[in-house]
Order: structure tokens, then sequence, then C-alpha cells
């Protein structure tokens, strides 16, 4: 049976005379993956850090596992795992004793080591000190520590910031394997929908401090199926291509049909011509998630 | 509180003590020297001198040897004892600006949000700093036993090594509350930080130069006036501590 894990209702946070957070409310059931979207500005980590303890709400409230209070909603944190801002951890220490630090301070017993070492795919590394880390490593890491403690909620701020394509989708197959294993609940911050899409179960878009959209993938899929109409030189090579990055691909009557949620018509044409083969006619319709994401939110920052 | 004590002291192992005992140990040396050439002849060599003439001079009067060797012995633990203030005072300001960025870097922010109260995590970051304060001088006390033997080869032979270890206690206690005179620094570097350490400074130096003055006699006043201005400087480090938003 599915538990509220958060909810806030009308949280509000003021930040040097300026209303950063302005009534936001919203709700998060367990055992779900869930994004929290905005652009720069929008108010996500003033979010995060409301909740984390680290600032006080003017107005509103929040409760985590059905918890309100000061004294149990510091108890409660203990049931969720944090990553807001770089990872923390000492650059001489290992990745080991960094994460027996942070068992000290979550009073975890019984954590293994050895898994979430396996997890941050440092396991052989155990004797090294962290300072040579990669950036990659560094991240997996810090998901390491967040899961000390076997959390029920596992909030990441922004954790794919600084790392390149390669490194989000290994980062990206790391947090399928947590929720397979460890069966959290996930919340991710991302300033892209694009960044997330793919592995949210549910996207929760923030604009001016405040909630203004919740959308499930199934929803999203719905709107932002792009549909990609192309024909080319070698269309049994273009199919076999396409497979590779294409959601959906089909040679029909009208040519080879490609549904994509990402894919435009200039990424399909580049992709062509780095195979050698050549297009003859392509033709497009309907939007890709980033045009979806910039009319429900608008461009720019804040917006 | 104790188990993030616990945790900080951990963590701080690795990086911390060993920046602070190489700050410790330099700002010793420097403050060794300088008493070195404020009282003419330092510590070590007083020492060795007087005792020399002391035997020399009573070679025919054994009985004033052990009187005259005790007067020496008095004479140096009140010099070392007198000048545990100023190092009590400075090397936790050493500290501070050394290692106490370093202690808010290790995010007081991952404390709370792993659900510890704010009083709780401040209370541990300020134990943990003024053990490190006392770690700094003791271990410099020792390694200063042990390489200056001319210091304290007086306290061996006389057989008084006890009386070696309670100044080292002694010097502790005052480290440790000393240290709290800087926490307010040591959990905001900027204005308001230094504003609310360098007077409490201040006050310390006055309430040691005015029992000093007034009551030679009295250390104890200097242990009960440094722990009120630890206290106070408590209070003032969790008033910035707990208003501020954490990074």
């Amino acid at each position: 049976m599915q538990q509220t894990v958060l909810e806030c209702t009308g949280l509000t946070v003021e930040y040097r005379g300026q209303r950063v957070l302005n009534g936001l409310s919203l709700s998060l059931e367990s055992g779900g993956i869930y994004a929290l979207v905005g652009r720069k500005g929008a108010g996500k980590t003033t979010f995060i850090r409301t909740i984390a303890g680290h600032l006080w709400q003017n107005e509103g409230q929040y409760s985590l596992f059905g918890q309100t209070g000061r004294r149990e909603l510091e108890r409660a944190r203990r049931k969720v795992g944090f990553l807001i801002d770089e990872p923390v951890f000492i650059a001489t220490m290992t990745a080991r004793q960094n994460l027996k630090a942070v068992a000290k301070i979550k009073a975890a017993k019984r954590v293994d080591y050895d898994r979430l070492l396996t997890l941050a795919g440092v396991e052989n590394l155990s004797r090294s000190i962290m300072n040579g880390y990669s950036i990659g490593m560094r991240l997996r890491y810090a998901v390491a520590a967040a899961l000390v403690g076997d959390p029920e909620l596992l909030v990441l701020d922004e954790p794919i910031r600084g790392v390149n394509g390669g490194g989000v989708r290994d980062f990206w197959r790391m947090m399928r394997e947590v929720h397979e294993q460890w069966g959290s609940t996930i919340l991710i911050v991302c300033e892209e929908l694009r960044d997330v899409y793919g592995l949210a179960d549910k996207f929760i878009f923030m604009r001016g401090g405040k909630v203004v959209a919740v959308r499930t993938a199934g929803e999203i899929a719905g709107c932002c199926t792009r549909r990609i109409v192309l024909r080319t030189s070698d269309d049994a090579s273009a199919v076999h291509a396409l497979k590779r990055v294409a959601d959906e691909v089909e040679l029909t009557g009208d040519g080879i049909v490609v549904l994509s949620q990402r894919l435009s018509a200039d990424e399909i044409s580049q992709s062509m011509k780095a195979n050698g083969i050549e297009i003859r006619n392509i033709e497009q319709s309907g939007q890709d998630v980033s045009e979806y994401y910039n009319s429900l939110i608008g461009g720019g920052q804040n917006a | 509180m104790l188990r993030l004590l616990n945790a900080e002291l951990y963590r701080s192992t690795r990086r911390v003590i060993v920046l602070a005992l190489l700050v410790g140990y330099l700002f010793f040396a420097i403050t060794c020297t300088f008493n070195f050439f404020t009282w003419g002849p330092g510590h070590g060599i007083y020492a060795t001198t007087r005792q020399e003439y002391v035997t020399t001079v009573y070679a025919s009067y054994p009985e004033r040897i052990e009187q005259e060797l005790n007067a020496l012995w008095k004479d140096i633990f009140e010099r070392t004892f007198y000048n545990l203030p100023v190092n009590l005072l400075i090397t936790p300001a050493i500290l501070s600006l050394t290692i106490g960025a370093d202690l808010r870097r290790q995010r007081v922010g991952e404390m709370t949000a792993a659900g510890n109260s704010r009083f709780s995590v401040y209370c541990a970051k300020s134990l943990c700093f003024g053990i490190l304060c006392v770690a700094v001088p003791l271990a410099c006390e020792l390694l200063n036993f042990f390489g200056n033997q001319r210091t304290y080869s007086g306290y061996i032979r006389t057989g008084d090594v006890g009386f070696m270890f309670e100044t080292i206690g002694i010097m502790a206690l005052y480290t440790f509350f000393g240290s709290m005179v800087w926490l307010p620094m040591s959990f905001r570097f900027d204005r308001v930080g230094t504003l609310a350490s360098l007077p409490l400074w201040f006050a310390q130096l006055v309430v040691i130069a005015a029992v000093k003055g007034a009551a030679p006699d009295r250390p104890e006043m200097i242990v009960i006036g440094t722990v009120v201005v630890a206290v106070v400087s408590f209070a003032a480090g969790w008033l910035i501590f707990s208003r501020k938003r954490l990074r």
C-alpha cells in the first residue's frame, strides 16, 4: 500500500527580502521516481534545503512520513538520504572510511559497506584515497553515501551537473539499480526535462517558487512524441542505424517513420550523414520533450 | 551529540589534526623564541644555568641545595603557568583561522540533513574545535618535554613528574575553554564572526591581566574568568549559528 512520503502545503520561504518559494504544494507517494523540474531560480534548491532543515519556511508546512513537529521532522530525516550540491567527502580518506564517517553521523547500524562500494563501482579502490576520484566516481560515491542507513526517500539535487553524456547514462542506470534493489522513493531535481526524461515516473514542474504542473511519464509521452518521416539512399541500413537511437522505427510505403520523444530531424540527418547514408526527403511533425517543456514552463531564467 | 563528536573527530583525524599540530607547533616555537628574548634567558637555558649556579655556590651547604632547587622549579612552573594564557588564547586563534574554515566546510548541513538537531551539531562542532585546540599545545608540550630535557629534567630528577603533568593538565583545561573565545569566528568567517570574537578575546585578556595584577597568588581566578568568557563565547557562537542559513 502506498503511503505519503512528503507532503507540502503552501510552503513559502523568503530569502534576503525575496520570496523564493511562493506557496508551494506537492505530495510524493512511496515507491515512485519523481523528477522536480524547473529553470534556474525556480526555487528547486531552496525547497530541498527547506526539507533538509537548512532553511526555515516563513509560511506553510511540510510533513515527512506524516511527521510535522520540529523534533519529529529531525527523526523523520533519518529516513531520508540527501545529496545536495557537490558530493561531500574528505579527500584524504578512502571511500570506505568516508562511508564510515557518514554512518556515524546518521547513527546507522549494520551498514553493508561492500554492497555500497560495489554500487558506487569503487570496490576495487577501497584502499585508495578519494583525492584522485573522477567527477563520475565522486557522484556515484555520493549516492552510496546517501544510501547509508537504507533511506526510504532519496533526494538528489541536480546530481548530473558537470557530468558528461556517458556519465549521465551510467548515473541513470545506477539510479534504476538503486530503485530496484533498495526500493526507495527517489526525488531528482533537474533543470532540463530532457535530462531526466525516461527515468522518472512522475514529473513536477516548478516556476516562480511554486508547482505549475504535475505530469506522469505516460502523459508526457502522449503529448510530445515526434513523428519524422524520411526517405534515404539506403533505407535498410538507415532503419538499422535508427533503431539504435530512436524509440520506434518502421519502414512503410511512405518511407521510414520514426517516433521519438527526443530526436529531431536535424539530429537524424546528422546521424545518417555519419553513417554515410544520403537523405532524399525528411519531414517532421509533433513536438519533442524540449519543446513540450518550453511550452509548459517557458524559456529563459526563472520563467 | 557525542555520536556527532565522534564522527567529527573521526573525520578530523586525517587532515585537521595533522594540520593543527604543524601550525600549533610552529606557533609554539615562535612564542618560546619570543619568551627567550623577552625574559632574558629562556626556560631551558635559565633552568640549566641556575641549576649549575645553585649546585656550585651551595656545594658546601647541601641542605640549601634542595631548598634552592625547589625554588627554581617553582619559578619555572610559575613562568610556564603565567605564559599559558597567551598560548591558550593565541593558539586557538591561529587554529580558528586555519582549521575553523575546514571544520565548517565539513558541512553542518550534512549533519542536519541526517536528522540531527542544530544544537547538537553546534555542540559537537564546538567540542571538536575545543579538543583540537587542546590536542595541539598538549602535543607540543609533550614534544617539548622530550625535545628539551634541560627544562624538564629537573622534574624527573626531583622525582616530581606528577607536578609536570599537573602543569599540562591545567594548560589543557585553560586551552579548552580559551579556544571557545574563537568559536564565533570558526562558525562565521566574516565581519559578524570577527566582531563577536575580538571583544571576547580582549575580555579574556583583561580578566587574565586583572587577576595576575590583583591576585597573583590566586591562579584559580584565571580559570573562573576563562570559563565565564567561554560560556559567553559559546552563547555568542550559538546565536550566530542558529540564525545562520546553513549552506
